[in-house]
């Protein structure tokens, strides 16, 4: 069954890697930070081929593998030191529907509405699914990262808050 | 922190907070990093109460110091292109100041050498981006080997054309539009002269190398830090971006309607 996957699955993943090296290279990410880049994209194809293969719903064959991404992008940034996103968006590059937007464009250029509408959706569903997965683990790793994010504030400045409590500034 | 009476001049400590802020906004920042840095660099030299408003393409900036004295500055963001590179420059050198609290003129010295303009030459390293990113995604939707082929010198060329044209066009969505138009012909063209073999892998590969990915990830971050207008903003640049793109390539498709199928 490994074999069977690997065969089908291979060559995506491998053109994931240096399609994710490319894009690196384009936005101009640091050089020693490439490879991280290349290995979030992997894992993101990797989960998605094993969602494909185990026949999960178009959601959350895009959801889970934005979310796991995103997890490993706020994780090595706080190891690394850097900005999350310099990690998250090489990683997510390959789960971009690229193909069904154009797949959609080209039913409506050839006049074939139905087609059209199926692959429209299909794009958002994508979009979506993307969407939330990584917005809900952020949201995760933001709370914990502004726990203690004080400032000063105008009309409380005498009393003290118990600690932990997150000041609205 | 910030009670010791501050040595420099708040006017110079906002010029520095703000010249942080601008340079991060322009480089990709999401919205509640640069607000947070301006914000710890002004609380870090003088104290008192500092109010950031950022949106896309403003920073106003109101600081009351320890002292009683109110400043305000504003400053319009002028379009910008990402630069990963320098944003994380960018990020340590908000870490250093807030540790160290240098004179403002290291700072100003500092972000100067970091968004130094840029030399403008052809990039080898540029270049194998282009071609990695569309030939590897003509493979990955599952085009073969000739289709990587062609989609990678249609990369090439579009190279050159960003090299030639994209530091005159302000608006985004037109030149993404006319980009698209551009690479759609040449990938017909590719398809024409038999270098590529299925036209519509050619294209997805090509399509790559344009998407707003940075613009749509920077919306969602946004939007769920409670910064809504900058993610509906960048949401709309990324959608109307995105609709360029198709329509671009749809105008190719169609020109080259009735030569091929």
């Amino acid at each position: 069954m490994i074999g069977a996957f690997c065969e089908k699955y291979l060559i995506m993943i491998l053109t994931a890697a240096l399609g994710t090296a490319g894009y690196c290279l384009n936005v101009n990410i640091k050089r020693n930070k490439i490879l991280y880049g290349c290995i979030g994209g992997v894992l993101s194809t990797f989960l998605y081929c094993v969602f494909v293969e185990a026949g999960l719903s178009l959601l959350l064959q895009n959801l889970i593998p934005a979310a796991a991404v995103t997890f490993y992008a706020e994780v090595l940034a706080r190891v690394v030191k850097a900005p999350a996103t310099v990690f998250l968006i090489p990683s997510i590059i390959p789960l971009v529907p690229g193909g069904r937007l154009y797949y959609t464009m080209r039913a409506i250029v050839d006049g074939e509405g139905n087609d059209a509408k199926i692959y429209a959706m299909e794009t958002i569903v994508i979009a979506l699914g993307i969407a939330v997965g990584i917005v809900v683990v952020s949201l995760v790793f933001y709370h914990i990262s502004h726990k203690k994010v004080q400032f000063k504030v105008r009309f409380d400045a005498g009393e003290d808050l118990p600690p932990g409590k997150k000041r609205i500034s | 922190m910030g009670r010791e009476k501050s040595c420099e001049d708040p006017a110079l400590v906002m010029e520095c907070a703000l010249d942080m802020g601008e340079t991060m906004l322009r480089c990709g920042a999401e919205i509640l990093r640069v607000e947070d840095t301006i914000t710890r660099i002004c609380t870090t030299y003088g104290g008192g109460i500092v109010d950031v408003f950022t949106i896309l393409s403003l920073i106003i900036l109101s600081w009351k110091t320890d002292a009683g004295e109110n400043h305000t500055l504003t400053r319009r963001i002028n379009p910008h292109s990402t630069d990963l590179n320098k944003l994380e420059d960018l990020n340590a050198l908000s870490r250093y100041i807030c540790e160290k609290k240098p004179p403002c003129s290291e700072i100003t010295q500092k972000i100067h050498e970091i968004m130094a303009p840029e030399e403008r030459r052809i990039y080898k390293s540029k270049i194998t981006g282009y071609v990695l990113l569309a030939s590897a995604f003509a493979i990955f939707f599952g085009g073969n080997l000739r289709d990587g082929l062609a989609s990678g010198i249609v990369a090439v060329l579009m190279y050159f054309w960003d090299y030639f044209f994209s530091s005159h066009n302000r608006n985004r969505v037109v030149y993404s539009l006319i980009m698209s138009i551009v690479a759609g012909v040449l990938c017909s063209l590719s398809v024409v002269v038999g270098i590529g073999q299925n036209m519509d892998k050619v294209m997805i590969g090509s399509i790559m190398l344009s998407i707003p990915g940075i613009n749509l990830m920077n919306s969602l971050r946004d939007m769920m830090c409670g910064d809504i207008i900058t993610g509906i903003l960048r949401l709309a640049e990324a959608l109307m971006i995105s609709v360029a793109i198709a329509a671009g390539f749809g105008i190719a498709i169609m020109m080259f309607g009735g030569v091929l199928r």
